[in-house]
């Protein structure tokens, strides 16, 4: 029973129950998507949390390098001497891989050992054995993370064969641990091993990786720090656990804020959804409302009661995008560790599913704001006039209105997400996502003038190939040309993102394609297995080099030695850079990338006195010339350097690099180890059975690594750049899937317009199928015309943005996206066929006595 | 005092009155009692050369009580006349006041109100909401007036039973036939208890069956619960069973007769009366 005029909207909803849940579903998935990825930013950051209080939980200071190189040994004595401390424990780091009986190096993440070499009875972290014990200081033992070891299947007493850097080695596990809160590291393993081992097997002869600190007293932690640092200097990083959590949790706000973007897209476009849905409704309702406004309904009645409908749907959207948001989530989980960031359990702070259902509310009541206010304007004629739709095309206007949005966004977005000027700074944020917002929502406002003409072409391809038909879908996307282009504009959104996106990715990839091979002017890259350069993790140990440089039918062997750091003059929670070490004298023979300010031979002997190349996209952010000074702080020692030369290429794949000597890299920042060696043949005659005898050395010795040619470097450094990608398109994905639902609504409504005109078609004797295709058309014309819209909106934008980015990777050039634009037209023709097949059989199972008589 | 053709026949009207209401409204104030009460009423739709005049030029008054029928043409202004005293539309020019009250000046709620108050519409095509059962069809009105309770059910319900149709309570629009439905229609418009229905083309869509049973019902409300009913038809038969009909053409008054029987409509029509009576009826305008 009816008790107020307010239930009548619960019923009107259930009457629409198809209806009510396609256009619900919207909302499911827009905030599924955004409470995954807010759960996924709160797992993040809880799992560098327990990581560090687990792991640190009677630290009170740690100290890093900066750079990723070694402390040197010698301040230790110091160190200990400072008052307020209580204990001091160095940590020297290394990274195994576990191998196969048959010693052939396992490959994948999971067979990954991050390794702490450790001072048995002065261990810097809060091992919690479990059972077994303690390494002894001396041997071949190994105390192993007791959730990976499980995993693995590894056992207490066994030993275990790993390739370390110095060669293969194999330790027995004396210990299974955990930290106090039992965290586990993602995909990696973690193990310590006694100080003195580690420096064997990593080759590392002195210097320390970290040194935790305990205070005297906990109350006095500030000052120990301040002293702390001054001992150390400024190449040094001195925190306390939590600050460190911090510091890592900044640098992945990036990555967040893309995420809350795109997540934010799918939201968007489910709002778009709840605003096309509810205008149809209204539209065919109106005499409804016209004959509720003659008993006496006022406006601000009617208004509610579409208000109504809308919060009806969105609480129930909300409530099941939260569940699917948690599923989602496990899914973005396994992607994000896949770019190796570590994650542990999922958290689930009650700020996410607020925001989360606060974000659905919003979305749903404004997406109904419109259609509700356009409701409350019925006239109480509309009663008599009945539902005659005012099919009006959109206004100029409006096409104003949305160009004036579009452009900026257009021009200066470019500069915002990729742009290191604004990097960090709040106001650059919002300042960049409030303009591509706009963008999108000009986008929003113009898209129908783009698509109608697409609708229109294909149009007349549709009625070439199917004459009936193709007709009377034509008609009907024609005669209702806001609905078409409503419709189509949903998905068009997500589309183009979907291609800027692609077109950036797209982009780059030619660009390092086009410049890796004067980069990589050589035979053979020797690296760890399947980590491309500036990927933090194993290094090479020095007897490599020397070993292959024996080899016969070698030409040239130089290392390259690495670390990924804050570049001088950046801020430490900016994105980090890469710095090269380079041997001068060797690494013209190797390496031909473009040099502007100065020439190539100058430029390397200048980087012998000490001197930086820098690249261009940091010499641009700093302003800095060939002949400035810049001061590199390490560990080690500071010291004052020239810029000798311009790096005219981004083949590091970091907007911010340089390069160095090998001398200034080990005096700087004490990095000793090598991450890549790049060797050429003699001859090219004997490339060949060059590559055949470093081949058989690595699967001897050092089955960690191997030997890449240029080729497959290129397709590591692209499969590198897919893998970020995959996951903001996983994420669009579901934008894309929503804006379908728009589709299927717009033609189950289709459907029920035309219900008489079907009626007739069937009454004069046309089949199923053929009404059948009547849908299917129409559902094509949407989709593609949506499609091809989103292809060319997405290149523009890409273009322009593209143009932007020229300090991030000099030399970028736009690159049309091929692949993705075929398999998006694809897609759509595919997306097309799915959406209405449910409308299509509707329309095909009316009864064409029943059609007729519809009123 | 006014001579104009509707006020004389306001006059025969009232001496036919079985109840002999308000006998006293044949005085000089008689307007001011009025159910409806016309002046001048014109209507254009559009402007410029599009410009459709509608009505142009209406008088009418009609008394508490009345059953009046108006006929003419189509396209002549019947439902735009019916539009107008209903406070759906506004007029382009010329006074309307509805028991009583002037239209003139009264903002969206207040002619709101009033629909609400004192109106009860029966649309051609009965414009049930599908998805509400017949009884809750009945009371929607009571629910837009923000009542509630178990009484409007149960008047509801009687209303139902009034229509004849107690047993399909439960029914949705769907289920039922036309002339059910129109009679659902009808007892929803008597939910509030308004002085004055308006109907346009009630049997319209009905056939001679069914549309005999909503005139019954319509001449029985108007009878036992002393309504005041406007009704636009097209068909002699449904207009002779009213007490007055009007005539219309090009949106100008065309003559009246007294209902009563068929064949006095029809013999109106032939007698070429409304051509007549229409340059009577300007002529008099004009010269009040
Ligand atoms: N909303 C409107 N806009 C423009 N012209 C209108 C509108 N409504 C009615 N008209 C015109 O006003 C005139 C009177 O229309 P009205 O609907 O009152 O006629 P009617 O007598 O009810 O005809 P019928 O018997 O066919 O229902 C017609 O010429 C009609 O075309
Ligand atoms: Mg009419």
């Amino acid at each position: 029973m009816l008790r107020s005029f307010d239930s009548l909207a619960l019923r009107q909803l259930l009457t629409r129950r198809l209806r009510a849940a396609l256009t619900a579903f919207g909302i499911v998935l827009g905030v599924g998507m955004v409470f995954a990825v807010l759960v996924l930013a709160s797992t993040i950051r809880h799992t560098f949390d327990e990581l560090i209080s687990s792991a640190w939980g009677k630290t009170d200071l740690a100290a890093v390098s900066k750079s990723g190189g070694q402390i040197p040994a010698g301040k230790l004595a110091e160190l200990r001497a400072v008052p307020g401390v209580a204990k001091v424990s160095p940590m020297v780091g290394v990274m195994f891989r576990r191998l196969h009986p048959d010693g052939s190096a396992i490959k994948g993440a999971g067979a990954g050992m991050l390794v702490a070499g450790i001072e048995p009875d002065n261990p810097p972290y809060d091992f919690h054995f479990l059972s077994g014990s303690m390494v002894a200081k001396q041997g071949m033992q190994i105390d192993v993370e007791q959730a990976w070891a499980q995993k693995h299947g590894l056992r207490l007493g066994e030993a275990i064969a790993v390739a370390t850097p110095t060669g293969r080695a194999r330790l027995q596990i004396v210990g299974l641990f955990r930290f106090s809160k039992g965290l586990s590291f993602g995909e990696m393993g973690f193990a310590g091993i006694s100080m003195a081992t580690a420096r064997q097997l990593s080759g590392q002869e002195n210097g320390y990786m970290q040194i935790s600190f305990q205070a005297r007293d906990r109350s006095r932690v500030r000052e120990l720090q301040q002293h702390l640092q001054r001992v150390l200097g400024s190449g040094v990083d001195v925190k306390t656990p939590q600050g460190f959590s911090d510091q890592l949790a900044k640098q992945l706000q990036g990555l967040n804020v893309v995420l809350y973007f795109f997540s934010g897209v799918a939201l968007f476009v489910g709002g778009f959804l709840i605003l096309n849905g509810f205008n149809m409704t209204v539209l065919q309702r109106m005499r409804e409302i016209g004959m509720l406004r003659t008993l006496g309904a006022t406006r601000l009645m009617i208004v509610r009661s579409v208000l109504l409908e809308a919060i009806m749907i969105g609480g129930v959207g909300t409530t099941l995008g939260l569940g699917l948001g948690l599923a989602l989530s496990e899914g973005l989980i396994k992607m994000i560790s896949s770019i190796g960031v570590p994650v542990g359990a999922l958290q689930m702070p009650a700020s996410a599913l607020f925001i989360a259902v606060a974000l659905g509310l919003v979305v749903t009541l404004l997406g109904a704001l419109m259609p509700a206010r356009r409701a409350g304007r019925i006239e109480p004629i509309r009663a008599v006039l009945g539902d005659a739709e005012i099919r009006r095309g959109p206004s100029v206007r409006r096409a104003a209105v949305g160009l004036a949005l579009f452009v900026p966004g257009v021009l200066f977005g470019g500069s915002f997400w990729f742009s290191d000027s604004t990097q960090g700074s709040t106001l650059g944020v919002v300042g960049g996502i409030a303009l591509t917002m706009a963008m999108f929502i000009g986008m929003t406002l113009a898209a129908p003038y783009l698509i109608m003409p697409f609708v229109r072409a294909l149009s007349l391809a549709v009625r070439r190939l199917s004459p009936t038909a193709g007709r009377l879908a034509t008609d009907a996307t024609r005669s209702n040309p806001a609905r078409t282009a409503a419709t189509a504009v949903a998905l068009t959104i997500g589309l183009s993102v979907v291609v800027v996106n692609s077109g950036i990715s797209t982009s780059m990839l030619h660009t390092i394609n086009r410049q890796i091979d004067a980069a990589y002017a050589r035979d053979f890259t020797i690296q760890p297995l399947d980590q491309i350069l500036g990927q933090s993790g194993q290094a090479i140990a020095t007897p490599v080099a020397k070993r292959i440089a024996k080899l016969p039918g070698v030409g040239v062997v130089t290392p390259i030695r690495a670390t990924v750091t804050q570049l001088p003059g950046r801020s430490s929670d900016s994105t980090p850079g890469l710095i090269m070490a380079v041997d001068p004298a060797a690494w013209g023979n190797v390496d031909h990338t473009p040099i502007s300010g100065s020439t190539r031979a100058q430029a390397l002997a200048g980087v012998a006195r000490g001197g930086v190349i820098a690249s261009k996209g940091y010499a641009a952010a700093l302003n800095l010339h060939v002949g400035s000074q810049i001061t590199l702080h390490g560990p080690g020692s500071s010291r004052r350097a020239r810029v000798v030369g311009l790096l005219d290429a981004a083949t590091t794949g970091m907007a911010d690099s340089m390069q160095i000597s090998l001398a200034t890299m080990s005096e700087v920042y004490g990095i000793t180890e090598d991450s890549q060696l790049a060797v050429t043949a003699a001859s090219p005659a004997q490339r060949t059975q060059l590559g055949r005898e470093i081949q058989a050395l690595l699967a001897r010795d050092y089955p960690n690594l191997e030997a890449a040619s240029t080729a497959q470097v290129k397709s590591q450094i692209q499969s590198a750049v897919n893998r970020q990608f995959n996951l903001f398109n996983a994420i669009l994905a579901v934008a894309v899937v929503i804006s379908l639902l728009g589709v299927i609504n717009t033609l189950a409504i289709s459907v029920i317009e035309r219900t008489r005109e079907i009626g007739v078609l069937r009454a004069l004797g046309s089949s199923r199928w053929q009404v059948r295709s009547t849908m299917l058309d129409e559902s094509l014309l949407i989709t593609v015309g949506g499609a091809l819209a989103g292809i060319l909106l997405g290149s523009v934008i890409a273009f322009f943005w593209i143009q932007g980015m020229d300090t991030f990777m000099p030399g970028i050039s736009f690159a049309f996206p091929v692949a993705t634009t075929i398999t998006i037209t694809l897609a759509a023709i595919v997306l097309g066929v799915l959406a209405a097949i449910l409308p299509a059989r509707r329309a095909a199972r009316l009864d064409p006595i029943a059609a007729i008589a519809y009123e | 005092m006014r001579q104009t053709t509707d006020t004389v026949w306001y006059r025969m009207r009232m001496t036919r009155d079985r109840q002999g209401l308000a006998l006293n409204s044949m005085d000089a104030n008689a307007s001011t009692a009025a159910a409806i009460e016309l002046r001048g009423l014109v209507k254009v739709y559009g402007q410029g050369s599009t410009a459709v005049r509608a009505l142009q030029g209406v008088d009418l008054t009609v008394a508490p009580g009345e059953f009046l029928a108006i006929m003419g043409p189509s396209g002549s202004g019947k439902s735009t006349l019916l539009h107008l005293i209903g406070a759906l539309e506004q007029a382009s020019s010329g006074e309307i006041s509805v028991a009583g009250m002037r239209f003139a000046g009264l903002g969206e709620k207040e002619l709101t109100r009033l629909r609400r108050d004192h109106l009860g519409f029966v649309f051609q095509f009965f414009n049930l909401l599908p998805s509400l059962t017949a009884l809750e069809n009945v009371y929607l009105p009571a629910l837009i007036a923000g009542r509630r309770g178990e009484e409007l059910q149960r008047r509801a319900m009687e209303l139902l039973g009034r229509v004849g149709l107690a047993e399909r309570a439960q029914h949705l629009p769907s289920e039922l036939s036309g002339g059910e439905q129109q009679r659902v229609s009808i007892a929803r418009s008597l939910m509030l208890q308004p002085k004055l229905l308006l109907a346009d083309e009630p049997t319209g869509n009905l056939d001679s069956h069914a549309g005999g049973e909503v005139l019954d019902l319509l001449r029985a409300v108007n009878r036992e619960e002393d309504k005041t009913i406007v009704m636009v038809t097209h068909d002699p038969a449904a207009a002779a069973r009213t007490d007055r009909i009007i005539f219309m053409r090009d949106g100008r008054f065309a003559g009246q007769t007294p209902g009563g029987s068929t064949k006095a409509v029809l013999e109106f029509f032939a007698d070429g009366h409304i051509a007549a009576q229409a340059q009577a009826h300007t002529g008099t305008s004009r010269a009040a």
